[in-house]
């Protein structure tokens, strides 16, 4: 690393005498981009998923038509006739509303009945429970399938799946008794998008309001992270063409330049307490240039790699990543010293310096056990995060879906006995690897059920099968269950106790045959294989970071420390998960790649001012108490920020906003913690200027 | 004694013999009941033109296959898909032969069939010959033979795939 102050005051001069070119040339760009472009936000990730899904494809290519499943579940304490009726009426709602292509409930079911009328004479007959009246339905009840009806001790359940062609959202006018609704993923609210840009721009007005004492701090960082936005937006049309920036990829986006402007204005701020403006602004330059040159060139570097792996998502984010690192550099030392130069600081003194100083005093007498330990059991959760995510990586991941249903078709060219015992073989398994709640609705469990009625001591055989499939045929259970000369799949199961990415996952390994058509599996199969590849360039982003970070510092042993800084949040994060239960979800991996893009800023950052020191002389604790208080307080700034932004997007409607939001603050805090307590020990004890006395 | 004991084992095998159920009983194999089936084939009432053959033993008296008829009758779903060859085979509670008798020896047995089974009409009376009576008591020895113990009882078949 190269740790001599470059000369930066012709720079600075030209850009102060240019500076209204400047800021007019990026006002302009500013402009033309949003002219041309039609920058668009959006929250539903479905067709990022849609786009790059290869069951999607496997679908399209049958002309399947598929739909959004969403599953209601009414609590009833009391069966009473005034219920049946709110139920009759809501399902005659149901079933005018203009998305939803078909309910299907316990009205919908068809009970089947071997219809004994004498010794002798017998006859499948169905029975369908739509027609009852509330006498001879009630007992009835009990005898359904559990996933119409379910029996707990005091509430009964009754769910009704519905298929729509849009998400389809319900209120309580509608159903008009206790009910719980697993919705469909849905585009957010124009209040979500509110939530949204207001946590941005009020997080970041008040707390460098109450920082830094001037509100200019807050609209310049504001300014910047638009343009960055926008450029990152253009990037990833030239480069992905996906001309609308997803709302979490923005938060990557938002996050990255507002840290990285955060250095700058930072150093630019508190050097006004010893220093004029322009003193102020040559260190404000010439104390990140080399810096934040490097963690652009670490954030190309390790993500680079990642523009070229077949996914558009991952090359989506890689891109958003990499075009916000460089345009943020870029802008960083243009736009905001044009920008900076009209303005002073009559408040250079800054909270958090206190705090420094005592981190420094404390850190300074680290235990180098407790550093291994600590250390070494990090390694040893990942590694067991590394194996479980090889070999058992379907109950890591899921998409936290509540509907407990499945739609699919299989081609069906000739519905023979072979076929039928394929279908139930396939539902015994699933039944036997999962659990028992689940059940496969087709052709194959229609012509079972009219075998067991007539024959329920006797085996389903080919000698059967035409005999079944005949009064399938005429009770008219094909119509419903044969569509597009393939062979329509209903499963359903419990979400609470089935993992849905394992169904989906056996169905992908074993039946190639079986094209999904509900638009969440599709999304959930996309997702998991992306999860594959995004977990994986994860894995190898880190391990470049250490390399190309030992590169940098020239010190091997910065490889560890590059590697273990970044590795460290997200091992634990990922451990807290597991632990506690929560799946690992794609979300969890997004705020993974924002903390990876931040974590490795900081690393340079702290490392670059902490060794600057030490090369230049300055003790080991004066080294430290310069880079907690040039690095650690913006990065303390920064996450502050971005933590309270994350907490924010939990207050959307969108459950992957949610998710993002609850990972992204969790991550962030231990990102911050890291940063705070980890990486200035390990730079402490791989320290090489040995040579300079620590009370030098 | 020895008389008691025989009778009460007699008794107890008839009993448990009375009490098989009638939904358990299995079906003899295609193999062994196709052939003894086309020695009838042309004592059939022929419905339908579908692909599947559908050999369909009925009583006209036994509630359950006026059902099956008059689904299938009204369905022409069911009359494209299937064939049917229905045999009148009377089970002894219905005392049906000889309303069976009258429905073989109409001009037109498939319309006695359907006016009695489906529009629940009476027939007129008509001479029943002695060839009627040899293709009721046929269908019945083969019935007897392909073990149809229910009815509707149905065999089918689906010509196999050239």
């Amino acid at each position: 690393m190269f740790y001599n102050t470059p000369d930066v005051r012709r720079f600075v001069a030209a850009t102060i005498r240019y500076r209204a070119v400047i800021i007019g040339f990026y006002l302009l760009l500013f402009g033309l981009m949003l002219f041309f472009l039609k920058p668009q936000l959006v929250s539903s990730d479905e067709l990022y998923w849609l786009n790059q899904s290869k069951a999607w494809e496997k679908t399209q290519s049958k002309e399947y038509s598929t739909a959004y499943v969403s599953r209601l579940s009414i609590e009833i304490e009391h069966f009473t006739p005034e219920v049946l009726q709110k139920l009759k009426t809501l399902r005659a709602t149901l079933s005018e509303h203009p998305h939803i292509l078909e309910v299907d409930s316990l009205f919908a079911f068809k009970k089947l009945y071997n219809d004994i009328q004498a010794p002798h004479s017998a006859m499948i007959k169905v029975l369908h429970p739509a027609s009852l009246d509330f006498s001879a339905l009630e007992p009835l009840l009990h005898l359904l399938p559990s996933h119409y009806v379910e029996q707990n001790e005091h509430v009964m359940t009754l769910h009704f799946y519905i298929y729509a062609t849009a998400p389809v959202t319900l209120d309580d006018a509608t159903v008009n008794l206790p009910f719980s609704y697993s919705q469909p993923r849905t585009n957010a609210l124009i209040s979500d998008y509110l939530i949204y840009v207001l946590a941005i721009v009020l997080s970041i007005m008040l707390i460098f309001r109450s920082l830094f004492k001037n509100y200019i701090s807050g609209l310049m960082g504001l300014f910047i992270v638009q343009i960055v936005l926008l450029g990152a937006i253009y990037a990833n049309t030239l480069f992905t063409q996906i001309h609308a920036l997803h709302l979490a990829t923005a938060l990557i986006v938002v996050s990255i330049s507002l840290v990285d402007y955060l250095f700058f204005y930072y150093r630019w701020h508190v050097s006004h307490y010893k220093a004029n403006s322009e003193r102020a602004m040559h260190k404000a330059i010439n104390r990140n240039l080399f810096p934040a040159m490097w963690t652009t060139l670490l954030t190309v570097l390790s993500l680079g790699a990642l523009l070229f792996v077949d996914s558009i998502i991952v090359r989506h984010l890689s891109m958003s990543v990499i075009a916000a690192s460089i345009l943020t550099y870029v802008l960083n030392i243009t736009l905001l010293p044009a920008m900076l130069s009209f303005f002073h600081v009559t408040h250079p003194r800054v909270a958090f310096a206190k705090i420094c100083y005592a981190f420094a005093q404390k850190e300074m007498f680290y235990n180098a056990r407790h550093l291994k330990l600590f250390l070494g059991t990090t390694l040893g959760v990942l590694i067991l995060g590394v194996y479980m995510f090889q070999f058992n990586q379907a109950t890591l991941f899921t998409n936290g879906e509540k509907s407990g249903a499945i739609t699919a078709k299989l081609p069906l060219y000739e519905l023979d006995y072979p076929l039928v015992q394929r279908m139930l073989i396939l539902e015994e398994t699933l039944k036997a690897k999962l659990n028992d709640s689940l059940s496969i609705n087709s052709v194959a469990h229609v012509l079972h059920r009219i075998h067991e009625v007539n024959y329920p001591l006797l085996p389903f055989d080919e000698n059967h099968f035409l005999e079944a499939y005949m009064y399938m045929q005429l009770y008219d259970f094909d119509t419903a269950l044969i569509e597009d000369e393939a062979m329509k799949l209903f499963i359903t199961f419990d979400p609470h106790r089935v993992n849905k990415a394992e169904i989906l996952g056996y169905l992908e390994d074993h039946y190639e045959d079986i094209h999904l058509t509900d638009v969440d599996s599709l999304i959930n199969r996309a997702k998991a294989s992306v999860s594959l590849v995004l977990m994986g360039s994860l894995l190898t982003a880190l391990l470049l970071v250490g390399l190309i970070m030992s590169r940098i510092f020239r010190a091997k042993e910065m490889l560890l420390v590059g590697f273990m800084v970044n590795a460290t949040p997200i091992v634990w994060f990922g451990f807290i998960l597991v632990f506690l239960g929560f799946p690992l979800t794609i979300e969890a991996l997004i705020a993974m790649t924002i903390t990876l893009a931040l974590g490795s800023d900081a690393t340079v950052h702290f490392a670059y001012k902490y060794f600057r020191s030490r090369y230049f002389g300055r003790s080991k604790k004066h080294a430290l108490e310069i880079m907690f208080f040039y690095a650690g307080v913006p990065v303390i700034i920064g996450s502050l920020i971005l933590m309270i932004v994350f907490i924010a997007l939990t207050f959307t409607s969108l459950y992957t906003l949610q998710l993002i939001g609850i990972y992204g603050a969790l991550l962030m805090l231990l990102s911050l913690l890291t940063d705070l307590f980890v990486l200035p020990v390990m730079l402490l004890a791989f320290d090489r200027y040995f040579s300079v006395s620590i009370n030098k | 004694m020895k008389t008691i004991l025989l009778l009460f084992f007699t008794l107890l095998v008839s009993f448990s013999w009375a009490n098989e159920s009638l939904l358990d009983r299995p079906k003899l194999p295609l193999e062994v009941s196709l052939p003894l089936l086309q020695t009838i084939t042309s004592d059939a009432l022929v419905l339908g033109e579908g692909v599947i053959h559908a050999h369909v033993f009925i009583d006209p008296l036994c509630p359950r296959s006026q059902d099956f008829l008059s689904m299938v009758y009204e369905s022409p779903k069911m009359q494209a898909l299937y064939t049917y060859h229905f045999y009148l085979y009377g089970l002894a509670r219905f005392d049906s032969v000889a309303l069976i008798e009258a429905i073989y020896s109409h001009t037109h047995p498939l319309n006695a069939l359907i006016d009695v089974m489906v529009q629940k009409k009476e027939l007129p009376n008509v001479p029943i010959t002695s060839d009627t009576k040899n293709k009721v008591a046929r269908i019945a020895h083969i019935g007897a033979r392909v073990d149809a113990y229910k009815r509707p009882y149905l065999i089918l078949v689906k010509p196999r795939n050239p």
